[in-house]
């Protein structure tokens, strides 16, 4: 194409006016479809939380969000739970990086400072290894702990020990240091007699 | 966002989540294009220079134009027409400065814009909330580990035997070789720094 | 009658003959990359099958309209649209095919065997074969997503669409739902695909 500039400018504009076209009509037609599953979209993101919330904090319990200062940066929300009108706990949602990206995950952590228990909303891990995080079982070695949690290879049934999954060492320690933190944000809530 | 966190990033692009062998971005170059290592390096010079651009480019246009106007949603449409643009201007050059390459590239060079990796690493750093900084080292190293890959794997292809069945002749004996190599890539998958 | 007999061709083809992955070797990232189970196979599929039947009628609508020049750019906006629209779709009606096929959702935007087919046919044919050809590609696409998927799933989890097929006692081969996994079981799928073609013609 060795036509000169001059030559190609109508010709150019052309082509970029009728692309223009094409993609402001594609962009209007993906504003319209967001408008329609936005709300859902949203609803969806806290049908996960709530959901979380209920299955690790006991029967019959409310959860309010509470504004924290000088809360860690990688917390995203702080829940104060309460039960039959008294402070039971404080559920923690938090974002945090593990092998393949992102983890976010909520725990909770009762007035006695032990682990009410630990869900993962969202990740990005390999499936099969870092995704088994996921999995309840392995998330239940967290119940009831006080910490400091550490993570180990192998069941030695130490104190504080978290078994991590075979092949996803980091995407283990990277729950662990993330439900660590919230112990220790636990710890001090507690103490300053919010309960 | 330290020295430290940034060769994190840089050597976890290239080696423990490389683009082919571990998250499959870029294999349709990838099984096209080794059969010849100066071809393979030629592609793989070729991807690291759009993919820095472009993650680049589809950081700024992201920050500054789609996050204000609450226009995600765009972000599919905007950063492939970014890399189709960036390519189309790469194959202008390649064709005034470089045309032995260009000849050799051939249509594989137009085919950087389906590239899964090129936008594979726009979206993941949108996705991992990468500065402007991470995201553009993050383009570069993602396609460092693509290069890495190809040119290695045009390497073993170019020294391939003949002695397999007649039914593997073509791709699915390069397919094999890769199921090799990538058992061998997933030997750093422990790795932490 | 005859018609029949065209559209069982094409549908032969789009699955079989000329399958997409197996035999064009197009679209292989997302097949490698989302075979490991057979309902990440199956919605990745559907998924890329109605990119492809929306995008290839309407650029085959327009295809009087759209300038040589452009054509590639413009098709690739298109189909970028419609993936935005089914990834919206999806993460509002089925939040967790979405988490699991992640960005691949998206990416079916670079999946080769859309933009091929709009090339190659939707840009050269009315809009009835153009939807066509559109259905049965990406029906070859998902077919072969599913049949690695299973396969993958089977040897690497132990299970099949998420039920368990062997008792308690099977070890799961887990390298089969890792990469290196994808790169078999795709190598072997495509020397049993060249071996029963090369038998049939």
């Amino acid at each position: 194409m060795k036509l000169s500039f001059q030559e190609l400018k109508p010709d150019l504009i052309r082509l970029a006016g009728m692309l223009l076209a094409i993609t402001v009509i594609v962009a209007g037609l993906l504003g319209f479809v967001n408008g329609l599953t936005k709300d859902r979209i949203q609803q969806n993101k806290l049908t996960v939380i709530n959901e979380s919330l209920k299955s690790i904090t006991p029967e019959g319990s409310t959860a309010e969000q509470a504004d924290v200062k000088n809360a860690p940066g990688t917390f995203d929300a702080v829940y104060r739970i309460d039960k039959d009108g008294a402070y039971a706990g404080v559920c923690v949602m938090l974002t945090v990086s593990g092998s393949q990206g992102k983890i976010s995950l909520i725990a909770g952590v009762d007035k006695d400072n032990k682990v009410m228990g630990v869900r993962i909303t969202s990740h990005s891990e390999t499936k099969g290894l870092g995704s088994e995080a996921q999995n309840p079982d392995w998330l239940a070695q967290f119940e009831n702990q006080s910490g400091p949690l550490n993570v180990s290879k192998k069941t030695t049934g130490a104190e504080g020990e978290i078994v991590a999954i075979t092949g996803a060492t980091i995407t283990s320690t990277a729950v662990t240091k993330a439900v660590q933190s919230v112990i220790d944000f636990a710890v001090s809530y507690n103490q300053e007699g919010k309960g | 966002m330290s020295f430290y966190s940034l060769f994190s990033l840089a050597l976890g692009a290239i080696l423990i989540n490389n683009y082919i062998f571990v998250q499959f971005l870029g294999i349709c170059p990838f099984l096209g294009v080794s059969k010849k290592t100066d071809t393979a390096v030629g592609m793989g010079l070729a991807v690291i220079f759009v993919m820095t651009l472009s993650s680049a480019v589809t950081w700024l246009v992201n920050d500054l134009i789609l996050i204000p106007l609450h226009m995600e949603y765009m972000q599919t449409v905007a950063f492939i027409l970014v890399i189709a643009a960036l390519v189309q201007f790469v194959e202008m050059v390649l064709m005034k400065m470089m045309p032995a390459l260009y000849q050799a590239l051939g249509i594989y060079l137009p085919l950087i814009t389906t590239n899964c990796a090129v936008l594979g690493a726009a979206l993941l750093s949108v996705n991992n909330n990468y500065n402007f900084i991470e995201s553009v080292l993050y383009g570069c190293t993602a396609a460092i580990g693509f290069t890495l890959a190809i040119v290695l794997f045009s390497t073993i292809r170019e020294h391939q035997s003949t002695d397999y069945p007649k039914p593997f002749e073509g791709f699915p004996i390069a397919l094999i070789s890769a199921f090799l190599l990538s058992i061998a890539f997933m030997g750093f998958q422990g790795l932490k720094i | 009658m005859k018609l029949l007999k065209l559209i069982g061709q094409q549908f032969k083809e789009g699955i079989i003959t000329n399958n997409p992955v197996l035999v064009q070797v197009i679209g292989t990232c997302p097949t490698l990359a989302t075979s490991t189970s057979l309902k990440n196979g199956l919605g990745m599929g559907v998924a890329a099958t109605a990119v492809l039947i929306c995008s290839n009628i309407v650029i085959s609508l327009l295809r009087k309209f759209i300038p040589q020049k452009i054509r590639i750019a413009a098709y690739i906006v298109i189909i970028a649209g419609f993936v935005t629209i089914v990834d919206l779709l999806i993460q509002a009606y089925s939040p967790a095919l979405s988490s699991s096929l992640g960005v691949y959702i998206p990416l079916i935007v670079v999946n080769c065997i859309i933009l091929a087919r709009a090339e190659a046919y939707a840009s050269k044919n009315a809009v009835l074969p153009s939807a066509l050809d559109g259905l049965t590609m990406g029906l070859g696409f998902t077919f072969t997503l599913c049949l690695l998927g299973s396969v993958r799933e089977i040897l690497g989890s132990g299970t099949i669409y998420g039920i368990p097929v062997f008792g308690g006692n099977f070890q799961p081969a887990m390298l089969f739902i890792l990469p290196p996994g994808g790169f078999l079981c795709f190598g072997m799928a495509m020397a049993l695909f060249q071996k029963l073609l090369k038998k049939e013609g």
